[in-house]
């Protein structure tokens, strides 16, 4: 018969990961059922449960296009493109970092009494947010119709900026998650930290390189890894038929797997003692 | 030889209790610093096989190690020293309805805990009726198991551990809730398990469950084995060992640091005088006092009356968190008995203070209070009023009726 449990006091963190993710691998069923339990909570708690979750970037798309072409005299044309593309994945990354990172902590009951992989949780509410992600695109589809925006070759790419996004928010989360666990601190951290960063990432403003900004601030804004990746949004959908630029998708690629392996095998370390501390 | 579906080799662990908790931030950081806290050895070198198809009980007292073995066991908890296999599925019932969420309905949480031992959807769907069946909780399926009573939960939760096919099923105590219907229910389809050859561990206070129904029996003491043997043998040697044991005081015992203690038991009859004896049927007032070191706003008590042969002839639970809950100090609680429903004999009488969120318990062991229960002999284990009534012809004329019967 199959050895189901081995849990021993020295366990060489190598080993410790390749359980774990076998575990995972096991448990693939629960991550569905985690996922869909967490959409229809998200649809069916109120009456439009769908629109309200196109309705709310909509809204900020409106209010942030009137700010910055109103008052800032931001004479770009399709602006709304730009801002609602990088403003539906700046959601994705802030809603599922923030669901990932209390994922552990809200279920304590369930990790304190119920042997199963935790790494499920936060990777649960970063891919039901990955999901609200992509029915939200379709807003972005209609708008981009309506302009009658061109699209290029380098539309391709678009699975290849989700799904390194989609890294890079589950590797960020286990790690928060699980930091969390043990420094309570971290969620209310991370709720400044996410303003500030906002505000770092051209979302709502150009990139610095069209406003010829430089000094600190455009330094700043050039080497936060976030500004590659909505940069690369930015070329596919608004920029078209522009390429993104290499060596920034490529860091961000690279950067996005080594959270994710980091994130996991750090996951896996302190969950040893979630039981004792969750 | 059979091969074994557990095996404990030298497994320790240790908690961090920290004292008292420190108000201020400053306090918090100087205390982090020096890291002031004992280590309560929970479980010490502890070694065990269990071969396939056993079933096992595992006695001791609050506190002794036995639940934390438990989850050592089912791997939710890594041992500090040592390591625990165990091969084939394991399906556990750690705490009533531990695994269900109580947003979910009935029907979410049977494939929700199936999804979490790694079951398909399919496999579920294949055993959902018969575990709606065995859990009679048909028409609330679709209801969050938040709105279910204690019996409900327990029900479905243990329909779901027990139909998922599970080889090692692992219990702690659950049994002791729920009413005598499913008791039996439960343990009939416990027995089934264990004709078709499943390994059963089972902890728990009743000492008959685990003679009925355990092929072997531990004893657990201070997280050692003290006894391992024949059910009937240990559980004697552990109710001996319970009613002659002295008020433990030495600084080397668990409960000493439980975080709750128990205290100051009498029994008083119905003019509030204190006995230790009563007779069947009369009315009694158990007056005791708690002792808290912290706030427990969730703290429940329990009070259990042991029959002479180990088994939990009734418990009482009171939730103290309708009001203030637990304060660190000292509450004097008074639990009223309409009419004592006992067969004559030596009863005991337990009282633990758990938390009720979490199921922990916070109570250390506390001296054996025994009442001496008189009263004509009975094969049952309670005596509730009885009238006979008779028709039709009789050899001999009716005379008085006799006012006991046994249940």
């Amino acid at each position: 018969m199959a050895v189901s449990v081995r849990s021993t006091a020295r366990l060489s963190l190598a080993s410790a990961t390749v359980l774990s993710l076998r575990d995972v691998g096991m448990h693939l069923g629960l991550l569905r059922l985690l996922v869909v339990k967490d959409l229809k909570i998200k649809y069916k708690a109120s009456a439009i449960g769908l629109a309200w979750s196109l309705l709310n970037p909509l809204l900020l798309m409106l209010v942030y296009t009137l700010i910055f072409g109103a008052i800032f005299k931001q004479k770009q044309p399709a602006f709304p493109i730009y801002i609602l593309s990088g403003l539906l994945a700046w959601n994705f990354f802030s809603t599922s970092l923030n669901g990932a990172t209390l994922a552990v902590v809200a279920n304590g009951g369930l990790v304190k009494k119920v042997r199963f992989p935790a790494s499920l949780l936060p990777l649960s509410m970063v891919l039901s947010g990955f999901v609200n992600y992509l029915i939200s695109l379709s807003l972005l589809a209609l708008l981009m119709l309506g302009y009658r925006h061109p699209v290029g070759l380098s539309l391709l790419l678009l699975p290849v900026l989700l799904l390194s996004e989609l890294a890079f928010v589950s590797g960020l989360g286990l790690l928060l998650s699980a930091l969390n666990v043990f420094f309570r601190d971290v969620e209310h951290f991370l709720g400044i930290l996410l303003t500030v960063w906002f505000f770092a990432t051209p979302v709502i403003y150009p990139p610095p390189s069209v406003v010829g900004m430089h000094g600190a601030a455009a330094l700043l804004i050039n080497i936060n890894p976030m500004t590659w990746l909505i940069g690369g949004y930015h070329d596919v959908f608004y920029y078209a038929p522009a390429w993104p630029s290499w060596p920034q998708l490529g860091a961000f690629i690279a950067l996005s797997l080594v959270l994710l392996v980091g994130g996991f095998v750090v996951f896996t370390a302190m969950s040893r003692r979630f039981v004792e501390e969750a | 030889m059979t091969d074994p579906a557990i095996r404990l080799e030298g497994v320790s662990k240790a908690f961090k209790i920290y004292h008292r908790r420190h108000s201020t931030l400053k306090e918090t950081l100087v205390r982090r610093r020096r890291g002031v806290y004992d280590l309560l050895h929970v479980l010490d070198d502890v070694s065990l096989d269990v071969p396939h198809g056993q079933s096992i009980g595992i006695v001791g007292r609050n506190g002794a190690g036995k639940s934390t073995m438990l989850k050592v066991m089912c791997g939710l908890m890594p041992p500090d020293a040592g390591s625990v296999t165990v091969w084939g599925r394991v399906s556990s019932l750690l705490e009533l309805g531990a695994g269900f969420q109580g947003e979910y309905s009935g029907t979410e949480n049977v494939f929700l805990y199936g999804a979490l031992m790694g079951l398909s959807q399919k496999f579920i769907s294949e055993r959902f009726d018969d575990i709606v069946e065995f859990s009679g909780v048909g028409d609330y399926l679709d209801n969050p198991v938040k709105t279910y009573s204690s019996g409900m939960y327990l029900r479905l939760a243990f329909a779901v551990a027990v139909h998922v096919d599970p080889d090692v099923l692992l219990i702690d105590e659950v049994l002791a809730v729920g009413d005598q219907t499913f008791r039996q229910k439960c343990f009939e389809r416990a027995q089934r398990l264990r004709a078709e050859g499943k390994t059963i561990v089972l902890v728990s206070h009743e000492m008959g469950a685990v003679r009925r129904f355990c092929d072997r029996a531990i004893w657990v003491h201070d997280g050692k084995i003290r006894a391992d043997g024949d059910p009937t043998e240990i559980t004697s040697m552990y109710l001996e060992w319970a009613e002659g044991a002295a008020p433990v005081t030495s600084s080397g015992t668990l409960h000493v640091d439980a975080p709750v203690s128990v205290g100051a038991i009498h029994l008083r009859d119905r003019a509030g005088r204190e006995v230790n004896e009563l007779a069947t049927g009369s009315a009694a007032r158990l007056e005791f006092e708690i002792q808290a070191h912290a706030d427990h706003p969730q703290a429940s008590v329990d009070v259990r009356w042991m029959s002479p042969d180990g088994t939990c002839v009734m418990a009482n639970t009171s939730r103290l968190d309708g009001g203030p809950g637990l304060h660190h100090g000292t509450l004097r609680a008074s639990c009223s008995l309409a009419s004592l429903p006992f067969a004559a004999g030596q009863h005991r009488v337990e009282i633990s203070v758990n938390d009720a969120a979490t199921g922990r318990v916070l109570s250390g062991a506390h001296e054996p209070f025994l009442v001496q229960v008189l009263g004509p002999p009975s094969e049952g284990v309670t005596v509730v009023p009885v009238e006979w009534t008779w028709e039709g012809s009789r050899s001999q004329p009716a005379e008085a009726p006799q006012p006991a019967a046994s249940a």
